[in-house]
């Protein structure tokens, strides 16, 4: 992975890396990448097949469509870091 | 030439009672941030439980658009930080969607389209962000209300198809109760990809536009991005792939600010909802229970009822309605009367009282019970209307209401023979007139009885026990102007003027029976080139007035130059006349005696409608083509005589504006409809200056089935085209030639369609203009005048 | 004697002894962050309504309980309080359970040594230059030194039973599904279970019991445990057919030596034995990176400073609070593992390493399917190593990443693993963790139980046993 590369994926992930994470964060990701990289050899001899890691379920085994609350609306006003009524607040691109 | 394609990404809101991942209602209007959860708020820890109602919903849509239900759908994430997004992504679907490879029919001026539907996916709506100066206000009450996507191949080909998909989709879902396709308040949202190439070159860099936020905007944007990509090709230049926005306050799109970073949205499967089964039975249950949707729903009814395509296109816009509709033909009511009630006087009244169908007064039982009344005779149109009302008012039956306020009329068939068996005998001057042959003391001796019965007499059961006393028919003969009516001066040249009377004139006809009474009514000393929209005004009402008093039949003596206008009109107008009504016309005043001979007889035998006699036989009123002129005879022939069934082109209901409303009804339409033929070195310009002058609409009379030069040069009509898109000017197409416009054969021809023209089918000029005259002066709204001048099916599916 | 730890909640005197008990111990391991008991009504009348009333519990603090601090270990969520209960908090506390107080952890689970976190780092009992493992080194600090009889932690990738193991206590991670992970702050959705670290198996059983079930709120739970199941007994263990992993050479002497003493005690009772080998487990750590830090890279998106967290004093539009509130509050580790799993996930990069992992994983699913149609259950060391040096002694980030391999597979392939103590090795506990197929949770307990019997683990000499 190259610096281009990693500003790329930085911006993706909204995370702003000085020049010295930087360096840091592109010598480790590109160590995990190259230890990735013995994935290669064990996948070119499997055959394809789809992961079905998660459950199946039928449409009727889904939430039923009533409404209900499991925690005051308020609460959460009030964790929100700033809110101006009840609406929370970020700064604007002017 | 260029082609255009045209994409769609349309998302609905589904009507769920809570939201898709958490049971937070999927409403709209509260205070800000009021209906929020940690789900929805995108919490530490909370997972997302997916609503099995939106399922369903999804399905049903998909379904409806005839996708292929995918058996195990699944959710992913789609990857993106923006602060309306709670989880800051976006619970989505990308490789298994709710359905796959659907199809919806469209049909834009006659010409129908198969538009593809790629898929269907079902995915989380974001919360709404307000900007406020120098800060940002976010509420997440939406966020979380599930959204179905919808999207399309790029098959539609001009921004009013897409116009027209997006009203066709918006009744499904309506039908389907899972959204109430709502553009202004969001609950239906579309995007658009827009690509044009040089025809026959492959597909063009492709265009999305956003904030489309109602259907008039989507077809506002399309048609201007389609010329701003032909502009830049036209040029040389080349479209760049970009997204745009559509402002409304400039009518104009404008480049979206792009971002420093391309979008990369990091698809995976969403590890934290189970794939969902969608099995057989499912999709059997669903099936079976899904309602009648809007397109098999017209059919149905256009079928089973044998009404026209408007109607029932007016009747289905809301299942609502229809059901309705449905439910007084149920009842017992005839259909033809039901639908044109409830497209007309029931509509109004909905209206003016600001009430839906549903929570109106009026029920389909008290709606049948109405036209029960009205059909039985004991209460006639006008009572009707005003019974109608008084349902609305009183929110009372019918039958009560008449009943109290003693607006029953008297129909016993020997009440009314006493009637005019007393009249009769008190008005011993006037019925020696009627027994001499005058049919016009007839109208006296009806008035007298009705005064007698204070109002209550059926006016047509009345008229028909006086006509049975005297034994009597009397027929109504109008003259219209022209040179039947007119003579020769001694200078061979035909001027208007007196004749002598029919009566006269048939007197020694051995054929007429006996009964026959004669009523001579002039309309004009004029020749019918010199008709005018007072005259047609005044003809309209007087026939209207003979329909309904006392008559048998109604015969007009008419020029032949205008011969075809005129039949056409009284036939729009007069769609179900009660008796037949029969005009004719001659060159020559020579001419006159034995056409009148005919005319009359014709009145006597021919079924109730408008028919045309002339030398050489009965043709029908529309359609008429004045073809060929000799010294003493005026031949006629009907164009395209098959292809004219009423259901295709149903008439219009007159009302009971008086003359004086309906020469200005005339006046205003006629003063908006100009009739152009082309030929080479017309100019676009010549149009412009026209629609500059006030003309709304245009028959516009091109060659063969359809084509016409859409050059840019000043010959070409391209210009005129577009400036009359771009103001609303509708431009109906007819031939020069006998056939059938339907845009289908030659190039030019489609582009004359993508540019807007609208194909008149079979109907001739003559006839397309009274159509569209007589559109416009029975109907208040233009838009639904022109609407009316569609007609459907004439073309094949591609 | 020792005290009962179902009273140990029940009078205030009681409760102070406990408290200062606690917090003396605490002092020097870092195992809280967060310590708030309360006089629990439940402790009053021990034991009937269940195994658990009274009981105090300790919760990893990624685990929603509401009106504790939820920090996950993280600087931008130091000052977060959860307005809810996780599901499996809720179960605990409607079954009588006192929840005591929050665990330290590695930032939002991404660790093996309780080192990452800015909060804290957690000591190992049994010597404190040595770390408690992670990344639910606090839970299990906390049931070694005998602060709780049992705490919850979350395992993604071993961080039950590494820590568990490091400190010489049980550690269950359940069957992907068996417990609901509502109330779970996710790390990697497809391999984060709720798990449970106990004093004993039949305290880990009892703990278990109760919070597995089917929950609507996570509709990727099963329902193939009821809670409340009666536990099982404990198995005849010459009834088991049980495979062995073939030793690695490279693996220290102290794990070596827990395989061969769990080998001995199953030779012993008559169990059908064998030596298998994996030959996934070469790359078992690189598939389960390549997904875990997929799967996180979008999990810890939400943490944006927007809704609530901390946020910057200061930003000149919302794309700055958002680069700001993430680039201070969150740690290293944490930005390299989302870094990673934003590039795994980016488009022309997708099927090298996030395709290519998801098949390699189906079929390390596929192989442990085969490998219990033959096998009961699977011994396998937790760890290449026990206990490691803290700081600069100890292992580097890189190397506890390859050394997740033997525990990474049951997260993987969705199945049960429980380590368990099996002695002291030069001062340290030594363990090995024993895996089934998936739903075989209660079995793996009921193995643990026989080997109890047989292997009775000890305490830290500095933390002798004041309840039990």
């Amino acid at each position: 992975m190259g610096e281009t590369e990693l500003s790329i994926t930085a911006a993706l992930a909204k995370l702003d890396l000085s020049e010295e994470e930087h360096q840091r964060f592109a010598d480790e990701v590109k160590k995990m990448l190259s230890y990735f990289d013995i994935m290669a050899e064990a996948d070119a001899e499997s055959q394809s097949s789809d992961t079905v890691t998660m459950p199946i379920r039928g449409v009727d085994a889904l939430r039923e469509d009533s409404k209900y609350r499991f925690c005051d609306a308020d609460t959460l006003i009030d964790r929100g870091p700033e809110i101006e009524d009840r609406y929370i607040v970020i700064p604007n691109v002017l | 030439m260029y082609a255009s394609k045209i994409g769609l990404e349309i998302h609905i809101q589904l009507l769920t009672n809570s939201k898709i991942f958490c049971g937070c209602r999927a409403a709209f209007g509260d205070e800000p941030n009021t209906n929020v959860c940690p789900v929805c708020m995108g919490y530490p820890g909370v997972m997302p439980a997916l609503n099995g109602e939106a399922m369903r919903m999804a399905y049903q849509v998909a379904l409806a658009l005839n996708c292929t239900p995918t058996e195990h759908t699944q959710f992913a994430r789609k990857n993106y930080f923006y602060p309306d997004l709670p989880k800051n992504y976006q619970i989505s679907q990308f490789g298994a969607p709710i359905g796959t490879d659907g199809y919806l029919d469209i049909e834009f001026h006659g010409k129908t389209r198969r538009v593809r539907i790629s898929e269907c996916h079902l995915e989380e709506d974001a919360g709404k962000m307000v900007h406020a100066g120098d800060m940002s206000l976010l509420d997440y009450n939406r966020a979380g209300t599930p959204l179905l996507e919808i999207v399309t191949e790029p098959d539609l080909e001009i921004a009013e198809e897409a116009e027209v998909l997006l009203t066709q989709l918006r009744r499904m879902v309506r039908y389907l109760a899972v959204c109430d396709g709502n553009m202004e308040e969001g609950s239906m949202r579309c995007d658009a990809n827009v690509s044009v190439a040089p025809e026959g070159a492959p597909l063009g860099n492709k265009v999305e536009i956003k904030n489309l936020n109602s259907s008039r905007f989507v077809r506002k944007a399309l048609a201007y991005e389609i010329d701003r990509q032909t502009d830049i090709l036209e040029r040389g230049g080349t479209v760049s792939v970009e997204t745009r926005l559509w402002n409304e306050n400039r009518d104009q799109s404008e480049p979206m600010r792009t971002k420093e970073l391309a979008h990369d949205y990091r698809y995976f499967p969403e590890p934290d909802l189970p794939i969902v089964e969608a099995d057989a039975s499912f999709i059997a249950k669903l099936s079976d229970a899904q309602v009648e949707l809007p397109q098999a729903r017209m059919q149905r009814l256009k079928q089973v009822h044998g009404l026209g395509d408007r109607v029932v296109e007016l009747l289905c816009d809301e299942k609502e309605t229809a059901d309705f509709f449905e439910a007084v033909v149920a009842e017992g009511a005839d259909a033809g009367a039901v639908a044109s009630w409830l497209t007309s006087d029931v509509r109004k009244l909905l209206n003016r009282f600001e009430v839906s169908l549903a929570a109106s007064p009026l029920s389909p039982r008290r709606l049948a019970e109405l036209l029960g009344l009205l059909q039985s005779g004991r209460i006639h149109g006008k009572i009707a209307k005003q019974t109608l009302e008084a349902v609305f008012t009183l929110d009372d039956d019918p039958e009560r209401i008449i009943t109290e306020k003693g607006w029953e009329q008297i129909v016993d068939p020997k009440a009314l023979a006493e009637l005019a068996v007393a009249v009769i005998a008190d008005n011993p001057e006037a019925v020696a007139a009627v027994r001499a042959g005058n049919a016009k003391p007839l109208g006296f001796l009806v008035g007298e009885a009705m005064k007698r019965s204070a109002g209550r007499a059926e006016p047509r059961a009345l008229q028909q026990a006086l006509k049975d006393a005297l034994s009597v028919e009397p027929l109504y003969v109008l003259d219209f102007g022209g040179a039947i009516g007119g003579e020769r001066r001694p200078d061979g040249m035909v001027q208007p003027g007196t004749r002598k009377e029919v009566k006269e004139l048939l007197a020694a006809d051995p054929d007429l029976p006996d009964s026959i009474r004669f009523d001579e009514i002039t309309l004009g000393g004029f020749l019918s080139e010199e008709i005018s929209p007072r005259d047609w005004a005044q003809l309209v009402s007087a026939v209207r007035y003979r329909i309904e008093d006392s008559s048998s039949g109604v015969v007009i003596s008419h020029g032949t130059d205008t011969l075809a206008y005129t039949a056409a009109l009284l036939s729009w107008v007069f769609p179900d006349p009660q008796v037949p009504v029969v005009l004719t016309a001659a060159v020559t005043p020579e001419k006159a005696p034995e056409l009148m001979r005919d005319a009359v007889r014709a009145a006597l035998q021919l079924p109730p409608a408008v028919h045309v006699v002339l030398e050489d036989g009965t043709y029908p009123a529309v359609n008429l083509r004045f073809e060929r002129v000799e010294a003493d005879a005026a031949r006629f022939r009907t164009w395209n005589a098959t292809g004219l069934e009423s259901e295709q082109w149903p008439g219009f209901a007159l009302g009971d504006a008086s003359a004086d409303a309906l020469t200005a009804r005339f006046e205003t339409a006629m003063r908006q409809v100009h009739i152009a033929r082309i030929y080479p070195g017309m100019r676009s310009e010549s149009l412009v200056r026209l629609m500059d002058a006030g003309y709304r609409a245009f028959i516009l009379e091109l060659y063969d089935t359809g084509t016409a030069n859409l050059g840019h040069s000043p010959f070409g009509l391209r210009a005129a085209f577009e400036e009359a898109r771009r103001r609303g000017v509708r431009i109906f197409c007819t031939s020069q030639q006998e056939g059938v416009v339907d845009f289908q054969s030659y190039v030019t021809g489609h582009a004359l369609w993508r540019e807007g023209a609208v194909p008149m089918g079979s109907l001739t000029t003559e006839t397309a203009y009274a159509r569209l005259v007589a559109a416009m002066v029975c109907m208040e709204d233009d838009d639904e005048a022109f609407a009316s001048m569609e007609h459907r099916g004439s073309m094949k599916n591609e | 004697m020792q005290a009962d730890w179902n009273t140990v909640l029940a009078t205030a005197e009681t409760l102070k002894e406990y408290r200062a008990g606690v917090e003396a111990r605490d002092k020097d391991l870092g195992a809280f962050l967060h310590f708030s008991p309360s006089i629990s009504t439940e402790a009053e009348n021990p034991g009937s309504a269940s195994a658990i009333s009274g009981l105090p519990i300790a919760i990893k603090d990624n685990l929603a309980v509401t009106d504790f601090p939820l920090t996950c270990g993280s600087r931008l969520l130091e000052h977060f309080t959860s307005p809810y209960d996780a599901t499996a908090v809720e179960r605990l506390k409607a079954a009588g359970a006192s929840i005591v107080g929050k665990t330290a952890m590695d930032e939002f689970g991404m660790g093996s040594a309780t080192d990452t976190s800015a909060l804290s780092e957690t000591k190992n009992p049994w010597d404190p230059n040595r770390t408690a493992g992670g990344s639910s080194g606090g839970s299990a600090a906390a049931v070694a030194a005998g602060m709780v009889p049992a705490a919850l932690g979350s395992d993604t990738g071993g961080s039950v039973r590494q820590p568990a193991s490091f400190c010489g206590v049980y550690g269950l991670k359940p069957t992907y599904g068996a417990v609901s992970r509502f109330g779970l702050v996710a790390y990697a959705s497809s391999l984060d279970t709720v798990g449970v670290i106990a004093d004993t198996p039949d305290r880990l059983e009892a703990v278990f019991s109760v919070i597995a079930g089917e929950d609507a709120k996570d509709q990727t739970s099963i329902a193939a445990f009821s809670p409340g199941k009666p536990p099982v007994a404990p198995s005849d263990l010459s009834s088991l057919r049980v495979g062995i992993l073939q030793a690695d050479e490279s693996d220290e002497p102290g794990v070596r030596e827990a395989m061969t003493c769990v080998e001995d005690v199953f030779r012993t009772a008559g169990t059908e034995v064998e030596t298998v080998t994996l030959p996934f487990l070469e790359y078992a750590s690189a598939v389960y990176y390549t997904i875990a830090t997929a799967e996180a890279g979008a999990n810890l998106a939400r943490f944006d400073g927007i809704r609530y967290g901390e946020r910057p004093l200061y930003a000149e539009n919302p794309d700055e609070l958002v680069r700001l509130s993430r680039s201070t509050g969150l740690g290293d580790e944490v930005k390299l593992r989302i870094l990673l799993g934003t590039y795994v996930l980016r488009s022309g990069f997708h099927d090298q390493y996030y395709g290519r992992a998801q098949r390699l994983r189906a079929r390390i699913i596929q192989d442990m399917q085969d490998l219990f149609s033959r096998f009961d259950l699977l011994v396998s060391p937790v760890f290449p190593t026990l206990a490691f040096k803290l700081g600069r002694d100890g292992l580097t980030p890189y190397q506890r990443k390859q050394a997740d391999r033997y525990t990474t597979v049951a997260n993987l392939a969705g199945i049960p693993a429980l380590a368990i103590p099996t002695g002291v090795h030069d001062g340290l506990p030594a363990g090995v963790q024993i895996t089934g197929p998936a739903g075989g949770d209660y079995a793996l307990i009921a193995a643990a139980k026989a080997l109890h019997q047989a292997l009775p683990p000890a305490a830290p000499a500095t933390y002798p046993r004041i309840w039990s």
